[in-house]
């Protein structure tokens, strides 16, 4: 009885053969089955060949056998595109079967003619959707239902014209639940793929929507629930009317219907003053029962724990998650783990610190790699996040240290220099910790963040200038970053100790000047030559460079903690599409998927939109200009504003960096050593204020020269 | 939402293809096999391969969506951005109802934890084939309910228990149908608002069977104090109830449902039960429970999973374990183990197993304990000590000493320099991950959350009477004490 030895690849001929000799027999069906049994295999195999049956299989229809048709119909729907003179000939079987007494016959048959392309079908698909969605049985006008946004996808002109998708509309006043459920599935088909068409329900109907939710089977509640975000509350109590009647669906065993339940949740709360507080229960039952979810396998845990991260970017009052539940379990997944990581991180406040720090302490000391690297990251994270912690990270970062394996130390040099900057001149010690570590350091960023810090504590560290120089010593192949690193960090050494860093920089601003091909590298190396060797450098009353130092060595702003938001408008789309692809990549929808309609709160007396909050608006990632100039966290406050076209390159990072929750390396460094793009507009600065000099500058160059 | 369904063998090859929208082409397959199968660790890559960086890959407005079932991969295909959760929570329905189906359901339960296979999936490719038809609509899950594709599928499975009955049913619509009789009423299409059950259903005998499920989650540090635990529960049901019943669930006095109550902190006095965030089969009418706190509906045919809870206060732990493990020297390990049972003397826990971590590397072990058996497994770097039945309330002790290789004189001597600590380290304790300690083991007629099933009424028209049968069991999931 097994199928299995169908399952190869045919040829036409061979099985036309077999038909041949099948038809001979009295009593054909069993061998037509088999050879049609192999014509599916052919179809899942991807055999494009077979299409040269077409003939043959319309002479089939016309057995009466369910089952002959039913494999007739698939070969129908799979090859009539590649054959479509051919599948015109049974254009008038169809014709006849549309209206056959058997629905599981009108349905498949209304299934089979929706699916094919071509125009002769696409005609006698319309007629007979027409007749279908007002069908006696319910199944027929299900499947009905699902045929107009199939020939929606053919021939989305004509399916508008010829009004059927009116009469889908109709479909969902039905009687029976399921019908009316499908209807709404088509029709988000319909309206997510027609700039003109939208779903709009009014509030009885929603109701009644939501009536159905506690009789239908789980995939039918999905399509309701998704309904409801078509419906704009007027008023608060209506808003809170409906989630009271959606909150039941929390406790659905499908993990979809519970995000889709959420979904519509977190929508309708938009539309509410305060949820939290005029339902308390609220973000307990939210949470818990994402949670809940935890329990399912792990790729499901993986997209709860996604929209988990986005619901706590949002209105963190909404949801109450307990972090002890986040904890990562001994065999989670890698995607999991660093998920649960990141929600750790952002759930962790003056409170639960202990507890959070000692489960990160665990996972640091582990020999999974990538794992206690992103351990360390966290402490460092936190230590800038959570004041009041900030010793206990560090020493347990120094303890980490103090082993000397290269990726912790790499690591720790990295999150050190963030830490260094949020609390200058409280963790003295830990620099010294670092610096005896130098050696193992090789990669770029954690370079980097070494020749900082040792450029900014230069003074404060025996021998830098040796470290700094063993550091540096193939400067001329090191990544862009390190070079502009190197640059300030050699400056700064010659400005605080000129007696042992002269020699130093001269080779630095050498190698940048005329070895370097990179002109960004390049430049800075001349304006740092230039300031350096300017005729005001040393000021009026002839203290040594200090107009320059005055530009260099300059304090550095404060960084902060507070851009683990994302900007408020991606945000608001995102939360419109909790549960979907785009909730796990957390980026701005139409950067994922181009061609998603957008979606956004409608606006209705009743919604509230957020004020942007102080946090939010001193974050650094903020796109909009009136931010970047607050001097909280401007990166460079000497030099003004940044161009438009900086602007709109924050823009475009501000969902991914953000959401990662790490002080984005680039911009937590000080004015002077920068990243490539900002580089051009603050070269545009050093430009203006030195132009005037111009021509003594390039004297001055030749004279340093020489 | 789907746009196309792929079924994989372990080495990429397509077993079975489903398009149900324009948009990708089937040569789409191949992308996936090149990007995921190939590169991964268990696939064609072998360990070579890497780790499972995510289980969603987007490339351009395309995204698969995939899960394994033993070394078959379900792959699903969908293009801009669609919900990800009702595709994920589809194929791990997909995938069980597979299960049932191929492996031929006569008890369900089974079947759902045999594996699917290639050869099963080829030997069944057609009414896999013609299920993936009829389960989906236009790329929309519609019902993957059995009750309900009875009646649709005509391919007749290898090993056939389930749809036997419906077939003979389809044969005669289908004879009536040919002899132009009209809508017969085996003919008409079973869509009722109840789309998990069937009208018509009979039972000579009326039983319902309660299965309450708990897995007990801990994890402790080694002072045996408790960093987390919570339980996992279920309640199943098989039911074999003729008609339409409505059945009303009720828990007892102690137990608390929780989801609507103000405070959670007010709450766990000692002695309650507090349920949280229970999920409910489709069956079960929320808006009932929400309202009236009362768990009714009409249940499915046969077997399903009625609700599943989560409890997280006042958990009886069934067994404490305080571990003591001590370095000796740089090569020897010794540990000493303490087992202490804490549920009712009279039920036994059985199938216990604690397995103890050791380093790589082990030359010689040494164990002894005052019950049970112990034995050490060099091929998993593991002492692992099994009782058959461990009583309640008793306490037992095994005490191990292991030694580790390679860790001669010149290991000692080549510490300082930088190169060689990283190799010497790797086989050393210092560098030993220190997995925890885990314990598995079985109890039956015991529920760690304390909850119990105090009612169960089962009404229909006819008034038949119902025999019912309970049953409660704790199983570990991930019991696990750090040291």
């Amino acid at each position: 009885m097994s199928d299995g030895k169908y399952f190869a690849k045919s040829k036409s001929v061979e099985l036309r053969a077999e038909l041949e000799q099948a038809l001979k027999k009295s009593k054909p069906q069993p061998r037509i089955k088999i050879v049609l049994r192999k014509v599916i295999a052919n179809i899942i195999l991807n055999n494009n060949e077979l299409a040269n049956l077409m003939p043959e299989i319309t002479n089939l229809l016309t057995i009466d056998d369910l089952e002959i048709r039913k494999l007739c119909f698939h070969y129908f729907t799979n090859y009539a595109h590649i054959n479509p003179q051919g599948a015109t000939e049974a254009l008038p079987i169809f014709a006849r079967f549309k209206d056959d007494v058997s629905p599981v016959v009108r349905a498949l048959t209304l299934r089979t003619i929706s699916s094919i392309s071509n125009k002769d079908y696409v005609d006698l698909t319309v007629h007979a959707v027409r007749v279908g969605l007002k069908d006696s049985d319910p199944h027929v006008r299900k499947t009905a239902a699902y045929a107009v946004s199939r020939l929606y996808q053919h021939d989305p002109k004509k399916t508008e014209a010829q009004g059927l998708i009116d009469d889908l509309n109709e479909l969902l006043y039905d009687k029976t639940q399921v019908v009316v459920s499908n209807a709404l599935a088509s029709l988000s088909y319909v309206t997510e793929h027609s700039k003109a068409l939208s779903l709009t329900i009014d509030k009885a109907h929603s109701m009644a929507l939501i009536s159905h939710l506690s009789t239908t089977n789980e995939w039918c509640q999905i399509y309701i629930l998704n309904s409801l975000m078509s419906y704009v509350p007027q008023t608060s109590e209506e808003a809170l009317d409906l989630i009271d009647a959606t909150i039941p669906s929390l406790q659905h065993e499908n993990s979809s219907v519970v995000l889709n339940a959420i979904k519509v949740i977190v929508y309708y709360s938009h539309y509410v003053r305060n949820p939290e507080l005029v339902m308390p229960t609220l973000p307990n039952r939210l949470g818990t029962s994402l949670v809940s979810l935890l329990a399912k396998p792990s790729e499901i845990q993986f997209l709860v724990l996604r929209n988990v991260i986005l619901l706590l970017l949002g209105n963190k009052d909404l949801v109450h998650f307990d972090v002890e539940m986040f904890f990562c379990r001994y065999d989670d997944p890698i995607y999991v783990k660093d998920t649960k990581l990141e929600i750790i991180y952002l759930l962790a406040n003056e409170q639960n610190v202990l507890v959070v720090l000692k489960e990160l302490e665990e996972y640091a000391t582990e020999v999974d790699v990538s794992m206690a690297r992103k351990a360390i990251r966290a402490f460092g994270n936190l230590a800038v996040k959570l004041d009041n912690a900030a010793d206990e990270c560090v020493s347990v970062i120094c303890d980490l240290i103090s082993n000397g394996i290269s990726y912790i130390v790499q690591e720790s040099a990295i999150v050190l220099k963030n830490i260094l900057r949020k609390y200058p001149g409280r963790f003295n010690f830990a620099v010294n910790e670092i610096t005896k570590h130098y050696k193992v350091i090789d990669e770029p960023d954690a370079k980097t963040a070494m020749i900082w810090i040792l450029g900014q504590y230069c003074e404060k560290i025996e021998k830098s200038e040796q470290i700094l120089e063993d550091l540096i010593s193939n400067f001329k192949d090191d990544p862009i970053e390190v070079q502009y690193a190197t640059l300030t960090a050699a400056t700064k050494l010659y400005l605080k100790i000129p007696e042992k860093g002269e020699k130093l920089v001269l080779q630095v601003l050498k190698w940048a000047t005329e070895e370097v091909d990179n002109p960004d590298i390049r430049d800075r190396g001349f304006i740092y030559w230039r300031l350096l060797s300017s005729e005001d450098a040393s000021g009026q009353n002839g203290v040594f460079q200090e107009n320059t130092k005055q530009i260099i060595l300059m304090p550095t702003p404060l960084i902060s903690a507070d851009n683990d938001n994302i900007d408020p408008k991606i945000l608001e789309e995102l939360e419109l599409n909790i549960g979907t692809l785009a909730s796990i990549y957390l980026k701005p929808v139409d950067h994922v998927f181009r061609l998603a309609k957008r979606k956004q709160l409608v606006n209705s007396p009743a919604l509230q939109r957020k004020a942007p909050r102080p946090i939010t608006s001193s974050s650094a990632r903020d796109s909009t200009p009136e931010v970047t100039h607050s001097p909280q966290v401007n990166q460079n406050p000497t030099y003004g504003t940044f161009s438009p076209s900086d602007n709109l390159h924050q823009k475009h990072d501000s969902g991914r960096s953000s959401r990662n929750s790490n002080l984005s390396r680039k911009k937590s460094f000080d004015s002077s050593a920068s990243s490539n793009e900002e580089g051009g507009s603050r070269k545009n600065s050093f430009a203006k204020m030195l132009s005037k000099k111009a021509s003594q500058l390039a004297q001055g160059r030749k004279g340093s020269k020489s | 939402m789907i746009t196309a369904l792929f079924i994989y063998d372990a080495k990429g090859d397509v077993l079975m293809s489903k398009l149900y929208k324009d948009g990708v082409k089937r040569n789409i397959s191949d992308v996936f096999r090149i990007q995921i199968i190939t590169t991964s660790k268990t696939g064609a890559g072998g360990a070579s391969g890497r780790d499972v960086r995510s289980p969603i890959l987007t490339l351009g407005s395309t995204s698969f969506v995939y899960i394994r079932s033993s070394l078959l991969w379900i792959c699903v295909v969908a293009r801009s951005n669609q919900d990800c959760s009702a595709i994920l929570e589809f194929l791990y329905n997909l995938e069980s109802l597979l299960k049932v189906v191929l492996n031929g359901g006569a008890d369900a339960n089974a079947s759902v934890k045999k594996p699917l296979t290639d050869e099963l999936v080829i030997n069944n490719f057609n009414l896999i084939y013609e299920l993936l038809d009829e389960v989906v609509e236009f790329g929309y899950p519609t019902n993957l309910e059995l009750s309900y594709l009875k009646n649709l599928i005509t391919t007749v499975p290898t090993s056939d228990n389930i749809f036997k009955i419906s077939n003979s049913v389809l044969k005669s619509a289908k004879n009536n149908s040919s002899k132009g009789t009209t809508n017969n009423p085996n003919n008409n299409m079973p869509i009722s608002d109840i789309s998990w059950r069937n009208p018509g259903i009979k039972y000579r005998r009326n039983e319902i069977f309660l299965n309450v499920g708990e897995k007990i989650n801990v994890l402790m540090n080694a002072e045996s104090e408790v960093l987390r635990s919570y339980v996992d529960g279920t309640i199943r049901m098989k039911t074999h109830l003729s008609g339409m019943p409505q059945c009303r669930f009720g828990l007892g006095n102690n137990s608390i449902l929780l989801n609507s109550f103000a405070e959670r902190s007010g709450l766990p006095n000692s002695g309650t039960v507090t349920l949280e965030d229970s999920k409910f089969h489709q069956c079960v009418e929320l808006n009932k429970f929400d309202s009236e706190r009362v768990i009714q509906f009409v249940p499915p045919d046969g077997e399903f999973q009625l609700m599943s809870y989560h409890c997280r206060s006042n958990i009886n732990l069934p067994f404490r374990v305080y571990p003591q493990v001590q370095e000796i020297g740089r090569s020897k390990l010794s540990y000493k183990l303490r087992i202490k049972s804490c549920f009712p003397p009279k039920v036994p826990a059985t199938n216990v197993q604690i397995r103890i971590p050791t380093p790589k590397g082990v030359i010689k072990s040494y164990s002894s304990n005052s019950s049970g058996k112990s034995k050490f497994h060099p091929e998993e770097n593991v002492i692992i000590w099994k009782f058959n039945k461990f009583f309640g309330e008793q306490e037992h002790v095994l005490t191990a000493e292991v030694e580790l290789a390679g860790n001669s004189n010149d290991d000692i001597k080549d510490d300082d320099t930088d190169a060689d600590k990283s190799f010497t380290q790797s086989n050393s304790i210092l560098n030993w991950t220190r997995p925890p300690i885990t314990l598995e083991f079985k109890i039956e007629m015991f529920a760690c959350s304390g909850l119990s099933v105090k009612f169960l009424k089962v009404h229909e028209k006819s008034n038949y009477k119902t025999v019912k049968w309970v049953k409660y069991s704790t199983h570990s999931g991930s019991y696990d004490i750090r040291y």
